[in-house]
């Protein structure tokens, strides 16, 4: 069937929403000879067509709306791929986890990286020359301080104001908000809630 | 003042997503500190990008990584006067192997984990590893590949699949026209059978119809014919598609397949590409069976050094092996004096010495760990003089490659034709008028994408560096430096030379000009 191939990478992706499947490069090139194939077809019956050759015009038309659609799919699969490294830019840092940097195509990381860059750019544009970091409080912070547990062993942690923290297993601080919330996105600490 | 540097350096980092450990902040104030305050920020952003090109594995920044990362910037010049040539050993070639679920080839082990004598499992995975790189190379042919829209035109070029033997074991009734793609192996005594991951089928080779190819067991093959009572009468037999090495590159892009210091493969270089270009003097030289104890040998030597002393080339390749016949006990002490000798010959021309490098690629008989392959250079200790004489002097393994510039070439001194004449299957000459051994050579290397599809029995290979024999994606340039009659076969834009035996040729040799690709043979004739 027209368009099949298309179809399929939607539906993986859909199904793979809270994950970054490996690019299935395969695929995206049978798509991409497909329409390589309907365009051949497609210029060869405009030819006839203009030769007096009427009733070609709907078998022109199919081809054309097949055409738009594997495009149109085929942006899809790409740019939702994008935005999912987007969201994971914001939430774990510039590193990407191995996994998912096993799963992306050459391209998607140059991406990434040219991301992070601008990102920094405009961070460090703003604020009057000290830049902002925007990662920070994602969410209203309730207090300056909170009280966190230390999940694994990470050894010295200097905060900004120069005290240095021991973070060893099942410890307990408290410590400023700004200053661990990083460390809570990573999954080093863990915020105590009462 | 050092609390708002710090804080500035912290900053710095978490605004492009990184976080500096304790360590590593002491260690950049240590650095940041004696510049001036105005010139520090810039300082910061470049040491944040240099970090950045860094392949990280967590977004903590410690001491080791900052430091790794001041190198590289610290000296990028010498990086680039690395790239142009490079001979590596078959031992840092990077170990790939195709992964079938991910589409795309990923590092076995780390370069420092493999052993030269390793377990019992990896010897099964050296014909896994050549089948899966085999394998995907063939479905991707447009042979094999479906067609793009079925129905739509008559004139489509008709399509084959390819079943694994799998397939055929799980049939009882009569199947005909099959594909198969396996490897030939001889699992009883005069008995044939095609052998795939999936299983292993006895093969009927009474009426097949061979084409093209020296078919040696253990080389893949592609078997068409028809499957009953268990047995696959096979009608023809082929190799697999081949493929250039551009359609390679563009599947799997930049990955470095051939080694060398370059993070991506240096065929896309254009700054490599462009250096190649200009510079239209460089040639290569290459001779095999150089023995250094013969007189003649080393007269007609001097007589070759004599001609280049004017213009030297870019890099002369000897091949082994070194001494004519093998002298026993006292071989290695022949063989050092040989060198001595030849180093006094080469010392003359001061030009090659400071311009020429020179390679020396060790035979079946030169002294080292014995003929297994991947082979170890010649001992260090035996051509310590040399090498001090001519500083511009690597011993390397057999097989070795040589990047230069954009291409890539791969050296190999082994009887290899000969060896694979032996153990061929069928025997083309004793059926067919006209045999051209070299094509057929050359076709089954390509085909099989290694340098020597041969039982483990004939020509052993140390198991975890199979990896090192691979033909994949093809070089530019494969020399099999062979006592077999020289030739010079292009097949897939990949060119095979065999300088042929030095002493034995009267004295030929193979000149190759990489800007405009070309092979020259040359001889170096009596002086009348």
């Amino acid at each position: 069937m027209l368009g099949e191939k298309a179809l399929e990478l939607i539906k993986e992706m859909k199904r793979s929403q809270d994950s970054l499947p490996i690019l299935k490069e395969d695929s995206i090139k049978q798509v991409l000879e497909e329409m390589k194939a309907l365009f051949e077809e497609n210029q060869r019956d405009v030819t006839a067509s203009v030769n007096e050759e009427l009733q070609l015009h709907t078998t022109v038309q199919l081809r054309h709306s097949v055409l738009l659609r594997n495009k149109r799919c085929l942006l899809t699969y790409l740019f939702t791929r994008l935005m999912y490294l987007k969201k994971l830019r914001w939430a774990f840092g510039s590193v990407l986890p191995s996994d998912v940097r096993s799963n992306l195509s050459e391209s998607e990381y140059h991406w990434f990286i040219a991301y992070n860059k601008a990102l920094a750019t405009y961070m460090s544009s703003i604020g009057d020359g000290m830049g902002v970091d925007l990662q920070q409080h994602l969410q209203p912070p309730k207090s300056f301080y909170i009280q966190v547990r230390c999940l694994q062993d990470f050894g010295d942690f200097e905060t900004a104001d120069g005290t240095k923290v021991v973070l060893t297993k099942n410890s307990v601080h408290l410590m400023q908000r700004s200053q661990c919330e990083k460390l809570i996105h990573q999954g080093i600490l863990e915020h105590i809630t009462i | 003042m050092s609390l708002n540097l710090k804080n500035q350096a912290f900053m710095a980092f978490q605004i492009s997503g990184l976080t500096l450990r304790s360590d590593a902040g002491k260690y950049l104030l240590s650095l940041l500190s004696p510049i001036k305050e105005c010139e520090r920020g810039e300082w910061l952003t470049k040491i944040v990008e240099a970090v950045q090109r860094q392949p990280l594995t967590s977004s903590f920044v410690d001491k080791t990584v900052i430091e790794k990362a001041l190198k590289e910037f610290t000296d990028p010049e010498k990086e680039e006067a690395e790239a142009f040539l490079n001979i590596i050993s078959a031992y840092s070639v990077p170990a790939l192997a195709y992964d079938p679920e991910m589409k795309r080839f990923t590092s076995k082990k780390d370069a420092g984990s493999i052993n030269l004598h390793s377990d019992a499992n990896t010897k099964a995975f050296i014909f896994l590893q050549r089948y899966d790189l085999v394998y995907q190379r063939t479905i991707r042919h447009s042979l094999f590949s479906p067609p793009v829209i079925t129905g739509l035109s008559p004139l489509q070029p008709q399509s084959f699949t390819l079943k694994p033997v799998e397939f055929l074991l799980g049939t009882s009734s009569k199947q005909g026209n099959l594909i198969v793609l396996g490897m030939l192996t001889q699992m009883k005594e005069g008995k044939y059978f095609l052998e795939d991951p999936t299983g292993a089928v006895p093969l009927d080779l009474s009426k097949t119809v061979y084409k093209g190819g020296l078919f040696t067991e253990n080389s893949f093959v592609l078997a068409e014919g028809v499957y009953e009572d268990s047995i696959f009468h096979v009608s023809a037999l082929g190799f697999p598609p081949p493929e250039p090495a551009s359609t390679t590159l563009q599947h799997f892009g930049k990955t470095n397949f051939f080694g060398g210091p370059h993070a991506t493969s240096v065929r896309t270089s254009k700054k490599l590409k462009s250096l190649e270009e200009n510079n239209s003097e460089a040639m290569f030289i290459f001779l095999s069976d150089v023995w250094l104890d013969k007189i003649e040998v080393l007269q007609k030597l001097k007589i070759l050094l004599a001609g280049f002393s004017e213009m030297p080339p870019t890099c002369f390749v000897l091949m082994g092996n070194f001494v004519s016949v093998p002298q026993g006990i006292s071989h290695s002490k022949i063989v050092k004096d040989c060198f001595e000798k030849l180093a006094n010959m080469i010392s003359e021309f001061p030009l090659i010495v400071q311009n020429s490098q020179f390679v020396f690629v060790p035979g079946p008989s030169d002294p080292g760990l014995t003929t297994i392959l991947p082979r170890p250079s010649i001992p260090g200790k035996l051509v310590e003089d040399f090498c001090n004489k001519i500083p511009n002097s690597v011993f390397a393994t057999n097989p070795c490659r040589i990047q230069y510039c954009s291409q890539e070439i791969t050296v190999f001194r082994e009887d290899m034709v000969a060896k694979m004449c032996r153990s061929c299957v069928y025997m083309p000459w004793e059926h067919e008028e006209q045999v051209n051994v070299p094509n057929l050579f050359v076709k089954t290397l390509v085909a099989n994408a290694h340098l020597c599809p041969l039982p483990l029995n004939v020509a052993p290979v140390y198991w975890e560096y199979d990896h090192s024999l691979w033909l994949y994606p093809l070089p530019d340039i494969v020399v099999c430096g062979d006592k077999y009659d020289p030739f010079c076969v292009t097949n897939n834009d990949c060119t095979f030379i065999n300088p042929g035996s030095f002493p034995h040729t009267d004295f030929s040799f193979k000149v190759y000009l990489p800007s405009t690709r070309q092979v020259e043979d040359s001889q170096i004739t009596d002086v009348p």
